[in-house]
């Protein structure tokens, strides 16, 4: 497993997406990955916006892992994944988060949290060309 | 006017009481492995998401701050005396530092409300803003977007 550099939780609420982004900003910069804030930023926001939303969890954390010329974050909770529509449609208002974190990020997964076994795993990661 | 009698009193609730520490949730339930090496994180004098919206014309906002999950209220009253009326909205974005899909689904909100009373107008969007709405399409949408430098 790799090394935990910066990890911290949150309680799920919208008012702390600020606090995070915050916090994430400040670990992107002190690794000298200044160059994917902001898409990084967002990403981490619609993971946490969607772990607030759907997931029923109790806290959310976040952790950042500098692997080489990559920076992994991940966006963890104790909740249940509901499915979102993966294409959404143009006009419509919901969903849209999960798009736009996978278009501006190198590498996204997803491990699903059910039912029977809870806990969601988002992992983003950008890389330096 | 409606002061309380009692100062001294009025003084004393005033005094905050320090809660830096969480500790609900039970992190011995949880299946992360990596649980127990989090530090809390949270501090509960944090304001909310950071934004407002100024009604800079009869029909042009300016957003400010950060627009996600925890503003996008604050955004939609924003438009909606804007929305009560006919014609084009104008919404300035120059000072707008974060939009995430909570701010997308507000401008295509409104956009929808606005549907054949006006168009929408977004003008000065700063370039990872800007980047955000061309992924989500809203100029496929008939949102009309122009830099901020001159109309």
């Amino acid at each position: 497993m790799a090394d935990v550099r910066s990890a911290r939780s949150f309680p799920p609420e919208a008012r702390v997406l600020s606090e995070i982004r915050r916090y994430v900003g400040s670990e992107i910069e002190r690794h000298s990955f200044r160059s994917f804030k902001d898409d990084l930023l967002l990403a981490v926001t619609e993971a946490c916006s969607n772990a607030i939303r759907h997931s029923g969890t109790q806290e959310i954390r976040v952790a950042i892992f500098p692997v080489g010329s990559c920076l992994e974050i991940t966006v963890s909770d104790d909740g249940v994944y509901r499915p979102l529509v993966p294409a959404p449609e143009l006009d419509g208002e919901g969903h849209r988060g999960i798009h736009l974190m996978a278009a501006v990020v190198d590498d996204f997964s997803l491990h699903q949290g059910t039912p029977s076994r809870p806990g969601t795993t988002v992992s983003l990661v950008k890389c330096k060309s | 006017m409606n002061a309380p009698r009692d100062d001294r009193l009025h003084l004393t609730r005033q005094i905050p009481i320090p809660k830096m520490v969480q500790t609900n949730g039970d992190r011995s339930q949880t299946s992360d492995p990596l649980a127990n090496a989090f530090t809390r994180g949270h501090n509960p004098h944090v304001p909310a998401t950071p934004f407002h919206v100024e009604r800079t014309e009869d029909r042009t906002v300016r957003f400010v701050g950060e627009l996600d999950l925890g503003s996008f209220e604050i955004a939609v009253a924003g438009l909606e005396p804007l929305l009560a009326g006919d014609g084009d909205i104008e919404v300035e974005l120059a000072d707008l530092t974060f939009m995430d899909s909570s701010g997308i689904r507000v401008l295509v909100k409104c956009r929808r409300e606005l549907e054949g009373r006006g168009r929408l107008l977004l003008r000065g969007a700063n370039p990872h803003v800007a980047k955000i709405l061309e992924i989500a399409g809203l100029q496929d949408l008939g949102v009309r977007i122009e830099d901020g430098s001159d109309g």
